[in-house]
């Protein structure tokens, strides 16, 4: 919050001067004044690209102090090739490229390197990492297979959240908020000094959301309540030019509450994690680091686990060469009673996974222009055994535009079987009798070859387009199959089919006080249940159409006057079938219509040390995004203080 | 955090909606550039770096190496005195053979040469610069960064110095003393 500009320079500069006018009177100034002159950088109007060969969308800092967003997903709502929906107060389904519900299991999600998903059923439990926004840097959300980099699970796509240094959060900041459906939130963070060259940072953040006559299914209305609170820490330390030490810990406890009807429904989610990263880089394109972590979540009356986590990375070039090569190495143990809301038990209930992986990669610099990549990861699991997941890459970058990207790719990802497809026996459900389904220890891997195709570029002075067309093929996709057994289900490799679509992102920029963004996903789903030795549930409509097949998102981020902000985000998402797959036995036959709607977010940075923000959501009214849960409009209040 | 605007600009904003963004180009107030600034820049550090006494040209050659990011910014200067001086600007896109020069900027492009480029110069009088992350570890006497939406520049003391340039504490004071190389 830096809201100096001592002498009022860029606004006496930014008069109606030519531009020969107006370095006439920059070469009057000192370089004192020169240096304290906020400027409009041409590259810092892009968006940063941290792997310009992939299909990646980076949500900035910028992004998320427009959205007014409070929870991670809304942060995520306007990125192209992306699937947000909600289910209920702070639970979402989101997923890259399709098969979007619930339970969505073919992403990797990452908080600054720390993988969050869980092997439970290799999604995320969302609600357990709730983050103020202002914690956060920036999202880069890398569509397609990723798993040759950047580590299991990442089939369709990774989500990586970069928190903010402790140096660029320094002092004392509180954020208060209230609203309709939020009704109480704060957030506390100190930043101080450690030391000359340590910076530590301190977080507390705390949450309460309520809403009454919540519609969960066709006859269950409930109300509902939810709190969480957490505590952080993050120490950023640099021993010299080219060593430093990153180190993060916090506490937290997510406690959700639905009093009502069949049986009163409480999630007690408590949890803690240590992290510990060091990052070497030297000068001659030499880089290597190092990470560690624990991690311990638990649910009462459910589960628990500990996740012990080594992995190292060494980026070093040579010649015409760019070699990476890493391993890394996880440890699970865990103590699973039941799961997902009491609607599994396993077998057995206590577990020790163990995955190892081993990965290389080379980018060979062809010409110029031209560049191959090359990549090969090894995973070992306790499951499938051996796993290889190879990728290959071509881009090209003329040197005369180099904001100008195209770039081709295949590339094999593995869905090794979660604990859930192994071990986990669905419960009877209340109503009539339905089949019970089993999980399978004989699963096989899943697997997808993706085909990508990327175009990105800079038009003119003002608009960046960023384009991808993808083609996956499935193979060995989980359906379900009669067991012998009466009245029960097993799961099995038994689908197949394939995925298609395209993504558009164009950006307008001509000043930095005025910005739009739009964004288009389109979506094609294909498969088919594959025929087995016994019968098998026909799904496959249900995996089909339980993504939207059209997205479009415009946002405007408009900055009116000193101090000001004003950003709207209008989006369209096609017609969903509900997608409570995690019932796979009975699904609902239930289709959730297309939407629209707006949100709204102003925000006035009334001195340095004091803002108002209000944030207005769905003001359009109400609509339903996947499941029975529907938004209705609501506002919201903050106040923000630094010290 | 950029909430910071001339009243101006919501005047013009307010126009721009009306015309549905038809407003012509020439009219609308520029705020000052990156490019602006760090052109300004280059020439005021000049009184401040002593250059061994050697037999130089007539003219203070500044070259600049690979893709010009000033632009237009930078034909404030041409023909200007520099150092006592008439100031000569010589543009090249490939960094071979090297015309000689006393002031040499490095654009991004040369990215994969940097290394033998400032290789071949390190024992010459020229001062280099760069606005590249990290460039100035690299060898870059001086290397422009962004900090807080300000241009700041950090200087490499171990690389002027083996090039036989004196630079004075005043500017050493502003900058970000780097080392390396």
């Amino acid at each position: 919050m830096a809201l100096l500009d001592p002498v009022g320079f860029s606004f006496f500069l930014t008069l109606w001067l030519t531009q020969s006018q107006r370095m006439d009177r920059l070469a009057q100034l000192s370089i004192e004044e020169l240096i304290s002159i906020k400027v409009v950088s041409a590259e810092k109007s892009e968006r940063p690209l941290s792997e310009s060969l992939t299909a990646v969308y980076v949500v900035t800092r910028e992004d998320i102090e427009h959205s007014g967003g409070t929870q991670l997903a809304e942060l995520l709502r306007f990125v192209p090739g992306l699937q947000t929906a909600r289910v209920s107060l702070n639970i979402w389904a989101i997923s890259i490229r399709g098969f979007n519900e619930l339970h969505a299991d073919k992403l990797l999600v990452l908080i600054d390197g720390r993988p969050i998903y869980n092997h439970l059923f290799s999604g995320v439990f969302w609600p357990m990492f709730e983050m103020s926004s202002d914690e956060i840097e920036r999202i880069e959300v890398i569509r397609g297979p990723g798993s040759t980099l950047w580590g299991a699970n990442a089939v369709n796509g990774i989500i990586n959240i970069i928190t903010r240094q402790a140096g660029d959060t320094q002092g004392l900041y509180v954020g208060l908020s209230h609203g309709d459906q939020e009704t109480a939130g704060g957030d506390v963070r100190y930043g101080f000094k450690l030391g000359p060259s340590t910076q530590a940072r301190l977080n507390l953040g705390f949450v309460e959301r309520d809403q009454a006559d919540v519609r969960f299914g066709p006859r269950l209305v409930s109300d509902e309540h939810m709190q969480d609170r957490r505590l952080g820490i993050r120490v950023d330390h640099q021993f010299n030019q080219n060593l430093r030490l990153l180190a993060k810990g916090d506490v937290f406890e997510n406690l959700s509450r639905r009093p009502q009807a069949p049986n009163e429904l409480d999630i007690d989610d408590r949890g803690h994690h240590i992290f510990l990263r060091l990052d070497q880089d030297t000068q001659s394109g030499l880089k290597r680091s190092a990470q560690f972590f624990v991690d311990s979540v638990s649910r009462e009356g459910e589960f628990r686990w500990h996740v012990y986590d080594f992995d190292f990375k060494e980026q070093r070039t040579q010649g015409k060469h760019q070699w990476v090569w890493g391993l890394g190495f996880r440890q699970i143990d865990d103590h699973v009673t039941r799961g997902l809301a009491g609607g599994f038990t396993f077998m057995p209930e206590r577990n020790t996974e163990k995955v190892g992986n081993l990965f290389v990669q080379d980018r060979l610099q062809l010409n110029a222009a031209w560049s191959f990549t090359f990549g090969l990861k090894w995973e070992h699991n306790d499951y499938t055994d051996s796993e290889f997941q190879p990728s290959l890459r071509l881009h090209y970058s003329p040197p005369s535009n180099p904001d100008l990207h195209l770039w081709a790719a295949t590339s094999r990802a593995v869905h090794v079987p979660s604990r859930l497809e192994r071990d986990a026996l669905s419960q009877g459900l209340p109503g009539p009798p339905a089949p019970r389904v089993a999980g399978n220890p004989d699963l096989d891997s899943a697997f997808v070859t993706a085909y990508e195709l990327g175009f990105r570029t800079r038009l003119g002075a003002s608009w960046w387009l960023d384009t991808a067309l993808f083609f996956n093929d499935y193979d060995r996709q989980v359906a379900f199959e009669e067991s012998g057994r009466p009245g029960t289900l097993l799961r099995v490799n038994g689908m197949a089919g394939h995925t298609r679509g395209a993504e558009l992102a164009l950006e307008w920029r001509r000043y930095k006080w005025w910005r739009l963004a739009a964004a288009t996903t389109f979506l094609d789903a294909d498969l088919a249940v594959t025929a087995g030795e016994r019968p098998r549930v026909p799904l496959a409509e249900f995996y089909e159409d339980q993504s939207p097949d059209r997205q479009f998102n415009l946002r405007n981020q408009w900055l009116p006057a000193p101090g000001f902000s004003v950003s709207a985000h209008w989006r369209y998402v096609g017609a969903v079938r509900e997608a409570a797959l995690a019932n796979p036995a009975r699904p609902p036959r239930v289709w959730v219509p297309s939407y629209n709607n707006l949100d709204l977010h102003a925000a006035w940075q009334i001195s340095e040390a004091f803002s108002l923000e209000v944030a207005g959501r769905d003001l359009f009214g109400e609509h339903r995004e996947i499941g029975f849960y529907q938004h209705e409009a609501q506002y919201h209040l903050e106040l923000k203080f630094w010290f | 955090m950029s909430r910071r605007l001339g009243r101006r600009r919501w005047l013009v904003s307010c126009c721009l909606l009306l015309l549905g963004g038809a407003w012509p180009d020439s009219l609308v107030a520029q705020p000052v550039t990156d490019a602006e600034i760090k052109a300004t820049l280059l020439f005021k550090f000049v009184p401040f770096v002593r250059w061994p006494k050697q037999p130089r040209g007539e003219a203070f050659t500044f070259l600049i190496v690979g893709d010009d990011p000033f632009g237009e910014a930078l034909d404030h200067y041409q023909e200007q005195m520099v150092g006592g001086r008439p100031l000569k600007i010589v543009r090249i896109s490939e960094p071979t053979a090297l015309p000689d020069c006393d002031m040499l900027y490095i654009s991004r492009s040369v990215d994969p040469e940097l290394e033998t480029l400032l290789a071949d110069i390190r024992h010459k009088p020229v001062l280099t610069v760069s606005d590249q992350p990290g460039w100035g570890q690299r060898g870059v006497m001086i290397n422009f960064y962004e900090s807080d939406e300000t241009v700041r520049f950090e200087i490499n003391t171990v690389t002027s110095r083996a090039a036989g340039l004196k630079i004075g504490a005043q500017l050493l004071k502003l900058s970000r003393i780097v080392k390396g190389r």
